[in-house]
């Protein structure tokens, strides 16, 4: 923690070192990934609560696949029929057996098959849906230094990833080992020493799956990355379009997202040469395997232990493996690819226990408490400057206090501190009579229209609010224009498909969102930053109906906001710097008067030292257009008076 | 120039069957395919010798005890496989390229349609258009796998009924009338399937976009201790996805059970006629081993033709979608011919819908501001034109302040000077000249007007403040207050992280403003570039803005930066509601005098 001294003041205009607006540090730690063994261990405990189920499942699909495995021998019926000269009655016989098998066998593997999709996607919903709900639940500290992308990243990518390889490869690979399993019985059945000999090409597909495994890790894990980035540079094309085109970049975005494309083909050819090793070993091992069963069935045909069905059906049998086998070879890679997704799903989950309470309860005391800060500092992960340094004020039940500065000095870090979502490393913050997680409310500085309608986008705060006190949280905020012809409640907004609303009103509906949440304590960061001059007027209504009754802070670039407030505290790099009423602070001639004279636009106190440079240049400037500059309040809607 | 590009330029439809043939054909895909086709169909073919040469092993080996035979019919088979196996490895090495290179190009072609100069009249969302770029064009890429594969399997069932036919003509006639019967069959059944899988594929999307949505809106969420609401409603879009899913794999599973009851049939059918037959004394019992083996590998292969259809199926879905992109009109019809010389010299190509860095000098270099070029804009129904660029110039560059009456006001000017929002016929002039018969992209090249919400992307700062190899100007830097930001992250090749997520909403504004200054245009226009910054550092952007060269136009009601342009238009006594288009509340204010409370 840097002391005053060690900080560099190099220039004389606000020089923010550190800027707590930035929130994340410049080198953001990732969120933690689980083991191994723990995603493991994990994955067996969710199975384990659907055992009767998969036990069900396993056991429908087994029966499909033994029906489907009677084939073989029926076919070497067939033979033996032919040689003893049965009869065409036995011949038709085993025709019908076999149409009963491959009935039966569909109907079995059908059947298993949606058991157990819905058993996967069960189990997949709840996996995912746990990682959401600790996601957003984990500590606001936590997230800022992670970056929302990687948390965005694992709830749709990871789980998307896991989603394909669950749904399209586990019932494929469940089927292929359960082939293999009664298809090996199946020869021992025949003959022991048939399926001993079928055995012999073992070795070569466990050596072939070690060394194709041991590398394709690497190969795919690479593939997988350079996709990923390939894909994020579409979606950030996609979205920033419109400042593409208005800098006609076109080409730029397109050549990277060629090159990235490149790479990844590249890669991809040396994933295909992995695989083709791989594949060329498995055909060896099937080569030597039913070499061995045919050799086999000669010499035992020839000391009369078997007959020529049985040798035609233990070939048959041996044949029927290739397929299985590759399946569950090659798919071992696609399951070793999701389990590294999973493992960073149950790091999630691991790192917070979901523990979410409910939304503000608005059965609060009937006095708003006071807020006491006292010797607070707070530092981003590991950036070298406190973002806040020994800060103490407080802000007496039911007052609104201003938070203004430069940018950089430290006011939206304190805001979210006194809003509760996160700690200060040092000093305390109460709330009331101790210190407590109180029901304290934040409307950020970032403006979010959530996907779904106006009446989704209210109901946030308070979940079972009916229609009338959504309306009446409307009405109240003046937001009225919500709810015109055509508009509503149920109006659907944002996205393709709905109506467009500008960050104003947008900002607008936060600020019916606090009414609805009812918080005793209420931090507000920038709540009008992009309104125009005559909608900042009904912003500023909203915003006094807000802050009545309640104990408020507002972070103000618009001073006169800050004007219309109890109390003001200025903050200069992470230090409470001046603090008093507006009258009282400008008289005092300090940075406040300077920000009020910029921001204003009047004349600039002489000794003013943060404005001092451009004085002279905005004097000028302003000379020639007068018309401009006349007005004594701190006009910030140039015409709004003139407005028809 | 592509049939699918010509055809987009023509405003048809593209049919799937134009995507399917640059996924195939094109860039000399076409000879490759073919030879790697070639291959895979000698692995299959070798695959189909497999069980042949299991039946003659039997027959000429195990039957009559001779071991010569054996080794002989041993030593065959291992040649099948040598040739099975390197086959496979030659073509799959092969499709690499093929199949990426489609997908790389088919997503080429998709990028550039929704980056298209001109703008789409319908543009779909960014979830929708991530789709399309990333998953439609790898499924209609993988239309090459789909035609090698059933090449392959198709040349198995020749190859077996071949055999069959050789050993006897009924039973060979059989199998070639049951693939027919089957791939009919299947493709009748494929239809429903088709449209059933679309509405589920994108109902199993709907997790991800309400995660997306929440976990962007994070901050907003964590300050009103929503979050428990968030995970309720995850839940729920969770719990529609897994429906979705569900119900999709079963629409596939139900297809493939009857795919392999039908070969299962199949197979019953042929055990049962080559029985007879053997009985008959037709077959030898080595035929008859030769059959069956080869009926139980058909079997394999005609499980497969049965999911011909429902492959193509999807793959045409994907196609369609793409075509209706590419054949989705401009937002702005492009102009018909050059009217005469454009302004200001600029080699302005106006036709044609290729992305105009292809013909035009690359904006890299970084040249000095050109002159001044008079704007007027004249919105329709009211009265006169307002001179937003006066005709005189000035050498020192000219700071011009343009007041609008609210933010969508702003939205509504801005908007059309940069061609998001095509301008109507005489409502916007570019030195005389209307800019409808300019066309946006030689409006571009002198009026650059980034929209108010810019986009920075991953990389470095560097990289988004200017072009490619531009080169940072230390005025513009000093003007857009930029220089504490390079301080404070540690330089300008420092990594701003996603969305410029590792700086500060002010940092961020900053740095698009320092952006659409290192622009070479003769006006550059600002939509309320001073929103998130402080009055103080507002101040000082103001002074630098005043101090650059070249014309600046400032949309905005901010008293700081107003007091430093040369020239202030007023919009806000211009009469004509009509101009107003997205209903902002503040119109409807009667607070007269436009304060604060």
């Amino acid at each position: 923690m840097s002391s005053p001294a060690t900080v560099p003041e190099t220039d004389i205009d606000i020089a923010p070192g550190t800027d707590p607006d930035a929130g994340p540090d410049p080198t953001p730690r990732r969120l933690p990934v689980a083991t191994p063994s723990r995603t493991r261990r994990e994955i067996v405990r969710r199975l384990a609560h659907h055992r009767e189920r998969l036990t069900l499942t396993l056991l429908v699909l087994l029966a499909g696949t033994a029906a489907a495995l009677t084939t073989p021998p029926l076919l070497g019926a067939v033979v033996d029929a032919v040689v003893d000269q049965s009869g065409r009655g036995r011949i038709t016989a085993l025709g019908g057996a076999l149409v009963g098998a491959s009935l039966v066998s569909a109907a079995l593997t059908y059947l298993g098959g949606r058991m157990l999709v819905s058993l996967v996607q069960d189990t997949l919903a709840e996996l995912r849906e746990d990682v959401f709900e600790a996601a957003v639940g984990l500590p606001a500290d936590t997230l800022e230094s992670s970056g929302s992308s990687d948390v965005v990243s694992r709830v749709t990518g990871d789980v998307e990833a896991i989603s394909e390889a669950a749904s399209g490869v586990l019932p494929d690979i469940t089927g292929a080992a359960l082939t293999i399993v009664l298809t090996v019985a199946g020869l021992a059945v025949l003959d022991p020493r048939l399926a001993l000999a079928g055995l012999v090409c073992l070795p070569l597909h466990w050596y072939a799956t070690r060394r194709f495994l041991a590398r394709s890790h690497q190969v795919y894990g690479d593939i997988r990355r350079l996709e990923s980035s390939r894909g994020q540079t579409v979606i950030e094309a996609v979205r920033g379009a419109e400042t593409i085109r208005a800098y006609r970049t076109q080409d730029t975005h397109l050549t990277e997202l060629a090159d990235r494309s490149e790479l990844a083909i590249d890669r991809q050819r040396d994933g295909v040469r992995l695989r083709n090793r791989f594949y060329g070993w498995l055909n060896a091992a099937e080569f030597v395997g039913l070499a061995a069963v045919l050799a086999t069935g000669y010499a035992l045909l020839g000391q009369g232990a078997i007959t020529l069905g049985t040798a035609t059906a233990a070939a048959l049998y041996f044949h029927r493996l290739f397929g299985p086998i590759g399946l569950l070879l090659t798919s071992l890679d696609d399951i070793q690819r999701a389990t590294v997704g999973l493992a960073r799903l149950v790091g999630v989950t691991d790192l917070a226990p979901s523990h979410l309470g409910p939304a503000v309860s608005t059965a609060g005391s009937p006095l708003p408490p006071a807020i006491t800060v006292t010797g607070v500092s707070y530092t981003y992960g590991n950036a070298g400057r406190a973002a806040l340094r020994d800060v103490s004020l407080t802000v007496p039940g039911g007052a609104t206090v201003a938070l203004v500065g430069a940018s950089g000095s430290g006011k939206s870090t304190l805001a979210r501190l006194l809003a509760g979502v996160g700690r200060p490393d040092r000093g305390e913050i109460t709330v009331g009579d101790g210190p407590e997680r109180g029901p304290r409310y934040l409307v950020t500085q970032e403006v979010h229209l959530f996907g779904g309608t106006l009446a989704d986008n209210l109901r946030l705060a308070k979940p079972d609010a009916t229609d009338g006190e959504l309306l009446a949280a409307l009405r109240e905020a003046g937001a009225d224009w919500a709810l015109e012809p055509g508009r509503g409640l149920e109006a659907v907004l944002g996205g393709p498909d709905g109506t467009a609303l500008d960050d104003g009103s947008v900002q607008h509906l936060a600020l019916a969102r606090v009414l609805l949440a009812d918080p005793p304590v209420l931090v507000l960061d920038e709540p009008t930053a992009e309104s125009g001059p005559a909608s900042r007027a009904v912003l500023g209504a909203a915003l006094a109906r807000v802050t009545r009754d309640r104990t408020s802070v507002i972070v103000a670039h618009r001073l006169e906001q800050a004007r219309e407030c109890d109390h003001i505290v200025l903050l200069r790099d992470g230090q409470l710097a001046e603090e008093g009423t507006h009258e009282a602070l400008l008289a005092s001639a300090g940075e406040y008067a300077s920000l009020w004279w910029a921001y204003t636009g009047g004349p600039v106190p002489a000794g003013g030292r943060h404005t001092a440079g451009h004085s002279g240049t905005d004097a000028s400037a302003g000379a020639q257009h007068p018309g401009t500059h006349a007005a004594p309040e701190p006009n910030t809607g140039v015409g709004t008076d003139k407005e028809h | 120039m592509s049939r699918a590009e010509e055809m987009e330029q023509n405003g048809q439809t593209v049919p799937a069957g134009q995507l399917f043939k640059i996924a195939l054909l094109r860039g000399g895909r076409g000879l490759r395919l073919g030879l790697t086709t070639l291959a895979f169909m000698a692995h299959q073919l070798c695959e189909a010798l497999v069980p042949i040469v299991i039946g003659v092993v039997i027959d000429r080996a195990l039957e009559p005890g001779d071991s010569g035979a054996l080794f002989r019919w041993l030593a065959v088979l291992a040649v099948v496989f040598l040739v099975l196996s390197l086959s496979y490895q030659r073509a799959s090495k092969a499709m690499v390229g093929v199949y990426g290179y489609a997908e790389h190009e088919l997503r080429q072609l998709t990028m550039t349609r929704l980056l298209n100069p001109y703008g789409l009249r319908r543009r779909p969302g960014p979830g929708e258009a991530l789709s399309l770029v990333t998953s439609d064009t790898y499924r209609v890429a993988g239309v090459s796998w789909s035609v090698v594969e059933q090449a392959a399997t198709i040349t198995a069932i020749l190859t077996a009924s071949t055999a069959l036919l050789l050993i006897s003509v009924p039973l060979g006639l059989g199998v070639i009338v049951s693939t027919v019967l089957v791939l009919f069959l299947m493709r009748r059944i494929a239809m429903p399937l088709e449209a059933r899988g679309l509405t589920e594929q994108s109902s199993a999307a709907r997790a991800g976009e309400v995660a997306t949505d929440m976990v962007t809106g994070l901050r907003v969420l964590t300050g009103m201790h929503a979050q428990k609401e968030a995970a309720d409603r995850y839940r729920t879009a969770s719990d529609a996805s897994k429906r979705g899913a569900i119900a999709a794999s079963r629409a596939v599973l139900a297809y493939s059970a009857l795919s392999l009851l039908l070969s299962g049939v199949f197979l019953a059918a042929l055990a049962g006629a080559s029985g007879y037959l053997a009985l008959d004394g037709q077959l030898t019992i080595g035929q008859l081993v030769t059959v069956l083996g080869l009926a139980q590998f058909l079997q394999g292969a005609l499980a497969h033709v049965g999911t011909f259809a429902s492959n193509w199926a999807h793959k045409r879905a994907s196609a369609r979608r793409i075509g209706g992109l590419l054949a989705e009109p401009a937002l702005i019809t492009p102009p018909v011919a050059a009217p005469g010389t454009p302004p200001g010299g600029a080699p302005g190509s106006s036709a044609g819908a290729r992305t105009p860095a292809d013909t035009e000098p690359h904006p890299d270099a970084r040249v000095p501001r050109p002159r001044h070029v008079p704007v007027v804009w004249h919105p329709p129904g009211h009265g006169k034109p307002v001179t937003l660029v006066p005709d005189s110039s000035d050498a020192h560059g000219t700071l011009i302040g343009i007041v609008p009456r609210h933010p969508a006001h702003a939205r509504h000017l801005s908007d059309r000077l940069a061609g998001r929002v095509p301008p109507d016929r005489g409502e916007l002039l570019i030195d005389g000249a209307d800019a409808v018969d300019l066309g946006p992209e030689v409006v571009r090249t002198h009026v650059v007007a980034p929209p108010h919400q810019g986009t920075l992307f991953s990389g470095s700062l560097r990289a988004n403040l200017t072009t490619p190899g531009g080169v940072p100007d230390p005025d513009v830097i000093r003007a857009a207050v930029l220089d504490d930001v390079l301080e404070h992250i540690g330089g300008a090749d420092t990594d701003i992280g996603e969305h410029g997520r590792r700086l500060s909403g002010g940092q961020r504004q900053r740095l698009l403003l320092a952006r659409a200054l290192h622009t070479d245009a003769s006006v550059i226009v600002l939509d309320e570039p001073t929103t998130a910054v402080d009055p103080v550092t507002e101040r000082r952007i103001a002074h630098g803005l005043s101090e650059l060269p070249g014309t600046t136009l400032l949309i905005t009601t901010s008293r700081i930066l107003l007091s430093s342009c040369d020239h202030v238009v007023d919009l806000t006594d211009t009469t004509g509601d009509d101009i107003v288009e997205t209903g902002d509340q503040g119109t409807r204010d009667d607070n007269p005098n436009g304060t604060l409370r």
